[in-house]
């Protein structure tokens, strides 16, 4: 039986190249698209507010309401929004309000509703929260600039350190995306740790992308230092087996923890995990056709 | 790496372990054994060292979202002040309000100062307190600094044995208005480290009638309504420059310098931001991030074993391994660990299974090569492995000391889960390093045979 690739490897890459990146600007569309129909939910650690956690146990069950509320003689106007988590507790979304202010208007539940305690307060200024939203904006551009020299001076090309930069943009913005819907679903909010998370998968992207990266290094050190596409599709070959299995690994580990561990980080670890399946994909699918879509416009920008 | 050289690692490695295993093990663990209480303590380490005998017994440290507590974030209004008047207002501050601190008996808490956009702040984080409105009341007033004499109540047959009662001191009119500034310094002619005191013009006067009446008897300085010092009054002083000496060290000298100083120059502070946390809160939360994390590690272990096999073990006990030494330096710098920081280490150990992976993936190639001789082959493996190994892990590196800002750049985060996730990855990713290629080299150097070349 005659073989099917008798001049070279399956052009994986190379072939599909057009398919790949078509994809990829459709997922960024479609992020773009619901981060502008739902927006972002911002926490209050960048508006500034508080967030009042409280359970009660009240001799006859009431539901809170604002207008309850109002009656036994609370300042509504200073809350934004109320969510009941669970029979007992209550979550209060305000503006900021001080210890003092905060004590008064326990007392005053407290004269309705029998003792009250404390779950979680949090209070961040207006000032704060626009800080940190500043500083997290600068730690995501330096970690950006940092990454990009990095894979520049290891690989000696401009081409394949701006593919990789841009892959992870890619898995950043899908990551946004996906968040846009979550926040408008589950009321999720764009908080610290999802920033963290964004910057994670920054890195986690690059990683997964410079393995193969390395891989075409290897290659280019016995083919002279060119780079053709053949090139890039046998070192997409070499490497699929290897970058699953990893990312299985991490993977394994990520839905163990989003399954299980608490509410607190659960979110954080969807994060993460949408993340790592986008940077696994995208070193592959996203930063490749990128490359091969660049050495060819080269190619054609030289013949003129 | 050759056989000998291996072997010699290999008893540092034990070495690691062993100590490792020690120091990260739980220091009490109850449980019932057939069904009865039982608990087992770890012995803790005591040595002597240059002459001081020293406890070894270190524990985990959890933050504020795991064991409850409050961390408020206030900011100093410093905009009267000049230049140097502000570094010793701030610290005074920050001086008091540890002191307000340890009077409520919290042994972790922690204040510390920070200056972003010419905006003086202080970071106070008190661990463990469930009343956390009256431990953030009690931090917030201005401190109170006064002078009093000592005028015994005539009934003193009910003195205590020292022979002076806080309840003997009575107040006079000097107070921290009067005192321009306090300095700790060393005196060579004495050959000890000697507080100097300056009163302004009004308290010297003030001071000069006091002394006159107080010689040989103390006179107390108050802070918030508390004693600091109650040195005794040696001669009338009339120039307005007191000292204070009494055998202080370094440390206590600063300390009361700069708690006279806050009284001498009161700043009010402004909470910013505060965030308390209920201390159940924070334990189930652990307890269920805990069980997650054991099952994790335990399904990645066993995909390394279904994958590789044999070599999967020698990466199961590097992985142990890493686990382990991580505990250990977490116990031993000490770092606090915060909800993130436990997620980023157990992420970190998916992570240090890629190392684990790569070397294998290399290895499986190599024997495919048909090296024949272990050696060569693993160092073949183990040395292209690195290549890759090192630039993946830069990355990920030069994010993680982003965010984790250890040297505390202002115009990055200095926010506490943020930093606790990111210190654990950094950690993670050094140790990885060291766990993932030496330690698994001198595993497989020691005791892995390749099976024979029959691709």
């Amino acid at each position: 039986m005659p073989k099917k690739n008798t001049n070279g490897p399956f052009p994986i890459i190379s072939k599909y190249a057009g398919v790949y990146l078509f994809l990829s600007f459709l997922l960024i569309f479609l992020s773009c698209l619901s981060i502008y129909l739902f927006g972002l939910r911002l926490s209050i650690e960048f508006t500034g507010g508080t967030i009042w956690e409280f359970s009660a146990n009240p001799p006859e069950k009431t539901t809170i309401t604002r207008q309850k509320l109002q009656e036994i003689g609370v300042p509504t106007d200073v809350i934004v929004s109320m969510q009941q988590l669970d029979e007992r507790t209550l979550r209060l979304r305000m503006h900021p309000i001080d210890t003092t202010q905060k004590q008064e208007i326990k007392a005053t539940l407290e004269q309705a509703f029998g003792t009250i305690t404390d779950q979680r307060f949090e209070t961040v200024g207006p000032s704060l929260g626009n800080e940190h939203f500043r500083k997290t904006l600068l730690s995501l551009g330096v970690g950006a600039v940092l990454i990009t020299l990095y894979l520049a001076s290891r690989f000696h090309s401009i081409m394949l350190a701006g593919s990789a930069l841009l892959a992870a943009i890619h898995d950043g913005l899908i990551l946004v995306g996906v968040w846009a819907v979550v926040g408008h679903l589950f009321s999720v909010e764009v908080d610290v740790l999802f920033l963290t998370a964004l910057l994670t998968i920054l890195s986690f992207s690059v990683h997964d992308t410079i393995v193969v990266y390395d891989r075409i290094r290897e290659r280019q050190k016995k083919n002279g230092w060119s780079i053709s596409s053949q090139l890039v599709d046998q070192a997409v070959l070499d490497t699929l087996v290897r970058s699953l299995r990893n990312s299985i690994a991490i993977l394994i580990m990520l839905l163990t923890l989003f399954l299980i561990a608490g509410e607190r980080i659960a979110w954080f670890m969807f994060a993460l995990l949408i993340g790592t399946i986008a940077g696994t994909y995208s070193s592959t699918f996203v930063a490749l056709p990128l490359v091969v879509a660049w050495m060819r416009i080269k190619q054609k920008r030289a013949k003129k | 790496m050759n056989y000998s050289a291996a072997l010699r690692w290999y008893i540092v490695l034990l070495l690691a372990a062993i100590v490792g295993i020690f120091i990260a093990l739980p220091n009490t663990v109850e449980t019932t054994l057939a069904g009865r209480h039982v608990r087992f303590s770890k012995p803790a380490a005591l040595f002597t060292l240059f002459g001081r005998t020293i406890v070894f017994n270190p524990t985990l440290q959890f933050g504020l979202d795991i064991n409850g507590g409050a961390r408020v974030t206030l900011v100093a209004d410093t905009a009267s002040l000049s230049e140097s008047e502000k570094k010793r207002a701030i610290d005074g501050v920050r001086e008091v309000i540890a002191r307000r601190i340890d009077l409520y008996g919290i042994k972790e808490a922690s204040v510390v100062t920070s200056t972003v956009d010419d905006q003086h702040r202080l970071h106070v984080s008190i661990p463990g307190v469930s009343n956390t409105d009256q431990a953030l009341s009690m931090i917030g007033t201005t401190a109170r600094l006064d002078f009093r004499e000592y005028k015994p109540a005539s009934n003193s047959a009910s003195a205590s044995p020292s022979g002076i009662l806080v309840s003997d001191f009575v107040s006079t009119d000097l107070t921290g208005k009067d005192l321009r500034s306090a300095v700790a310094d060393y005196d060579d002619t004495i050959g000890q480290i000697i507080i100097y005191m300056e009163f302004n013009p009004e308290g010297t006067r003030k001071f000069a009638e006091i002394t006159q009446r107080s010689i040989g008897k103390p006179l107390a300085i108050f802070i918030d309504d508390y004693p600091l010092s109650a040195p005794i009054v040696e001669n009338a002083i009339v120039d307005g420059r007191a000292q204070i000496s009494g055998n202080f060290d370094a440390s206590q000298a600063k300390s009361l310098a700069a708690t006279l100083n806050a009284g001498a120059l009161p700043v009010s502070v402004q909470p910013v931001s505060q965030e308390t946390v209920h201390p159940e809160l924070g334990a189930n939360a652990v307890q269920s991030l805990f069980r997650a994390g054991v099952i994790g590690i335990g399904l990645v272990l066993l995909f390394m074993i279904l994958v590789y096999g044999v070599k999967g073990i020698f990466a199961c006990l590097s992985l142990l391994l890493y686990a382990v030494l991580s505990i250990a330096v977490y116990k031993l710098i000490p770092i606090t660990l915060t909800l993130p920081g436990i997620a980023g280490f157990l992420l970190s150990i998916g992570m240090a299974v890629d190392t684990n992976i790569l070397v294998f993936e290399r290895l499986r190639e190599e024997e495919q090569k048909g090296y024949g001789n272990t050696l060569g082959l693993l160092s073949a493996a183990f040395g292209r492995a690195f290549d890759s190994i090192k630039d993946a892990n830069v990355a990920t590196l030069a994010v993680a000391f982003i965010l984790a800002n250890p040297l505390g750049w202002s115009f990055f985060h200095a926010s506490g889960p943020v930093r606790g996730f990111a210190v654990t990855l950094m950690l993670g990713i050094v140790l990885n390093l060291f766990t993932g290629m030496i330690a698994t080299r001198i595993l497989m150097t020691l005791f892995y045979k390749p099976k024979e070349n029959n691709a």
